[in-house]
């Protein structure tokens, strides 16, 4: 013999579809947010670079500098 | 005087006389009407079918898709499929919303298990968010250190630029 199927009664499950609707707005807005962000990282980790490399390049003329005070007959 | 102003003339044909004033004089005669020929407002609506629900193809198409107990027997693990069929019920008109939805208890559970699910979930992300204020908070600590030994070098930089100027004036 078939089991029969017991039924749970939602009664104002048009309440919980609008906060689902509201709960649904809500991730949209987060995930253009996160999109955002990623932009911000993104720019972050261009201008990181950007550092490292002036940086690189800051050593190297101190590098030189510094050689050429030091030691000004190799040069 | 005499052709103008003559006798009067006595007409030949008799004038009609009038009927005798009663109370049935005024009223029209009456009717034997068959009680089945009168017909009732009631029967009316009976006969048009007012009492029915009014029912539009678009209505049909609706009920079609969204009745007022589902049985979701092909109920499936997906939630977005889930909300999809939950926003076309949200058309539907003001009785069908307020009326009660009946789900199966097997998908109670699942429903209950999707949002402790999303409990942790959030709970996770609220995490992640306060350790990302952290990092925030620390990288912003060594971009100030960064900013600082910039300066330190431009300043010993000019420095050692005015003293070498200097020593090549003199």
């Amino acid at each position: 013999m078939d089991r029969m199927s017991v039924f749970v009664k939602i009664e104002e499950y048009d309440d919980v579809l609008s906060l689902i609707k509201v709960i649904r707005k809500r991730l949209d807005e987060a995930k253009e947010t996160l999109l955002k962000i990623h932009d911000l990282k993104n720019e972050e980790d261009h201008q990181l670079e950007m550092w490292q490399n002036t940086l690189g390049e800051v050593e190297k003329k101190i590098d030189f500098i510094d050689h050429s005070l030091n030691e000004p007959e190799q040069f | 005087m005499g052709w103008l102003f003559g006798a009067k003339k006595v007409p030949k044909v008799p004038l009609p006389q009038g009927y005798k004033l009663d109370e049935g004089a005024l009223r029209f005669p009456a009717m034997n009407t068959p009680q089945q020929r009168v017909i009732q407002p009631e029967q009316v609506k009976q006969a048009v079918g007012f009492e029915k629900p009014f029912s539009f193809p678009e209505d049909k198409e609706e009920q079609s898709n969204d009745l007022p107990m589902p049985s979701f027997s092909e109920y499936s693990e997906q939630p977005k499929q889930m909300s999809v069929s939950n926003q076309n019920k949200t058309s539907v008109s003001f009785e069908e919303k307020s009326a009660p939805l009946y789900v199966k208890v097997e998908v109670y559970q699942q429903i209950l298990g999707q949002l402790d699910g999303l409990k942790s979930d959030l709970n996770h992300l609220s995490d992640s968010n306060r350790q990302l204020e952290s990092s925030e908070y620390n990288e912003q600590n060594n971009f100030d250190r960064l900013r600082r030994a910039v300066k330190s070098m431009h300043d010993r930089l000019l420095q050692i630029d005015k003293e070498l100027f200097n020593s090549q004036g003199d």
